[in-house]
């Protein structure tokens, strides 16, 4: 199986996973680093509220679940110490 | 899909749902060129998301006939209808231009169409409870994407709360997964009204009645008249206080999804300028998959005539616009008849709400702090100095609650408190600065 990694750890995904969905399935609810209540993890589902915002290698904040999966990518929790993974 | 355009679009049409989808075939079908993008990577909208590879004929709904349909229609129009998806539409510049977002914040477009069909769908209504932002709590309608795209049940306990026939059909897509639900819990007392409901069309029965037979089969405990108030983390998942008339249930799950019906996505996209444009579906109406193939179709014959009027027969277009305004009528007086199958009493509810509940989720602000503004604050006083509306949302989850929150009557009021401001969702400075290879236009 395909693997992308969360925050340096690998998780697995199907030709048809989004990262939001990969995560889900992994059993990952929060995408945040922090207790905070705010943009942690799945909520809409499709793109509107913003709450599943993760970070890319290239620092960019995508939404999860508007995300394909790719083989080896990186994806870390959208917090500020997400870069001291790199 | 085309990778590279060499045709001029004449219409633009965001959002690949049933309206989106009708209208792009409709217009292509009379000679236009269209371009039909949506910020998800797949075809279908909320209702008819596919998954990218494969399908899973226990997913597929009522809507399923029509969809296909659509898709050969679709297949027919060729590269009259160029397909872009992880495509976000972003707003309209003074010019009348339409900005398209990379999903995935790397480059932007520009598009300069005659028209433009904004088929972007519902929002779900959530209405605010304690502990409604914590991880595991999500819509009715994301569960159900999770399920439509990655052909998977959540390996996880899930209770359905809320109001409205989407948790029948979610509840019924998990137990056919394999994966009932702990409970299914609606507000209101659509058993009560049942009689209210005579008059709907025979196709809703049918639905209702199936996605009911389903869940009741396997033996999952529907709580008719009870609302989910409290959520809290616990050791070993989520707790919930179930409050009803006369009792209080207590319950343990993973996951929570909430649902208390939709409204139109149409923030932040109001076109200027001298482009046509036209709404389309949920985005407009709200009525549902039945409505809003017919009103996708409707919105293209209104375009048709703007701006290819030779291409149309004028006593046949006007035949059909006939019918389909009388297929979305039929489905304005179904809706019509659900709301009043599914009563509840929303106000009270939220005159329920303790002030620490989160009333916006992105910044994390409270009724306590939309209560500091004092009686009766000014949109301006919501917005600026309680920061209620502003955040990463836009407003699409929490402005219908302030608005009724910061109001005596708890009536709720959407309008007045989010604009028609673009962009429509953010955009990273990356992706604002680097141009699309294929973005022709300085050329």
């Amino acid at each position: 199986m395909s693997h992308f990694f969360w925050n340096g750890w690998p998780v697995p995904f199907t030709p048809n996973d989004t990262v939001a969905s990969a995560l889900f399935h992994q059993g990952v609810l929060r995408f945040s680093e922090s207790e905070s209540p705010v943009n942690n993890g799945i909520f809409c589902g499709i793109g509107q509220c913003q709450a599943c915002l993760v970070q890319t290698l290239s620092g960019e904040r995508v939404e999860a679940c508007l995300t394909p999966c790719v083989e080896n990518a990186r994806f870390f929790s959208a917090s500020p110490s997400a870069q001291a993974h790199d | 899909m085309t990778e590279s355009r060499t045709k001029p679009v004449d219409v633009l049409v965001v959002g690949a749902g049933l309206a989106g989808v009708s209208a792009a075939c409709r217009l292509a079908e009379s000679g236009l060129q269209v371009r039909l993008v949506d910020q998800a990577l797949s075809l279908g909208g909320a209702v008819l998301r596919q998954a990218q590879q494969g399908t899973d004929r226990r997913l597929q709904g009522v809507h399923q006939a029509a969809w296909q349909a659509l898709m050969n229609r679709l297949h027919q129009a060729g590269d009259r209808v160029e397909v872009s998806l992880g495509l976000a539409f972003s707003g309209f510049d003074n010019s009348g231009a339409a900005m398209l977002v990379h999903a995935q914040q790397v480059s932007h477009e520009w598009l300069h169409p005659q028209a433009v069909v904004l088929a972007t769908g519902a929002t779900e209504r959530v209405r605010p409870r304690t502990g409604w932002t914590l991880p595991g709590v999500m819509t009715a309608g994301a569960l159900q994407i999770l399920m439509k795209t990655s052909l998977r049940a959540p390996q996880k306990r899930v209770v359905i709360a809320g109001s409205g026939p989407l948790l029948l059909a979610v509840g019924a897509q998990l137990t056919k997964l394999g994966q009932a639900p702990l409970a299914l819990i609606e507000e209101s007392n659509p058993l009560q009204h049942w009689m209210k409901s005579a008059a709907l069309p025979w196709a809703y029965w049918r639905e209702g009645v199936a996605y009911l037979f389903t869940l009741i089969k396997a033996g999952v405990p529907i709580h008719f008249g009870h609302q989910v108030t409290r959520i809290a983390q616990g050791d070993a998942g989520l707790k919930l206080t179930v409050q009803g008339k006369s009792q209080t249930l207590h319950l343990e799950t993973d996951l929570v999804a909430l649902h208390d019906g939709i409204m139109p996505n149409s923030y932040g996209m109001r076109p200027e300028g001298k482009l046509i444009w036209r709404v389309a579906g949920d985005c407009a109406l709200g009525l549902g998959a039945r409505a809003s193939a017919a009103h996708g179709e409707r919105v293209a014959l209104d375009i048709i005539g703007l701006l290819a009027p030779l291409s149309v027969s004028t006593a046949a277009t006007a035949a059909r616009i006939r019918q389909l305004d009388k297929a979305i009528e039929t489905e304005n007086n179904a809706q019509r008849l659900i709301k009043g199958i599914y009563q509840s009493d929303e106000a009270a509810a939220l005159r329920a709400l303790p002030s620490d509940t989160v009333i916006c989720r992105c910044e994390n602000k409270t009724l306590a702090d939309l209560q500091a503004l004092g009686p009766n604050p000014t949109q301006r006083e919501i917005r600026l100095v309680g920061r209620f509306a502003m955040g990463s949302c836009q407003g699409r989850f929490c402005s219908e609650w302030v608005g009724a929150l910061s109001c005596q009557s708890l009536q709720p009021q959407v309008k007045p408190l989010v604009g028609a401001r673009w962009p429509s969702k953010p955009i990273s400075i990356r992706a604002l600065t680097t141009p699309s290879p294929e973005d022709k236009r300085g050329q």
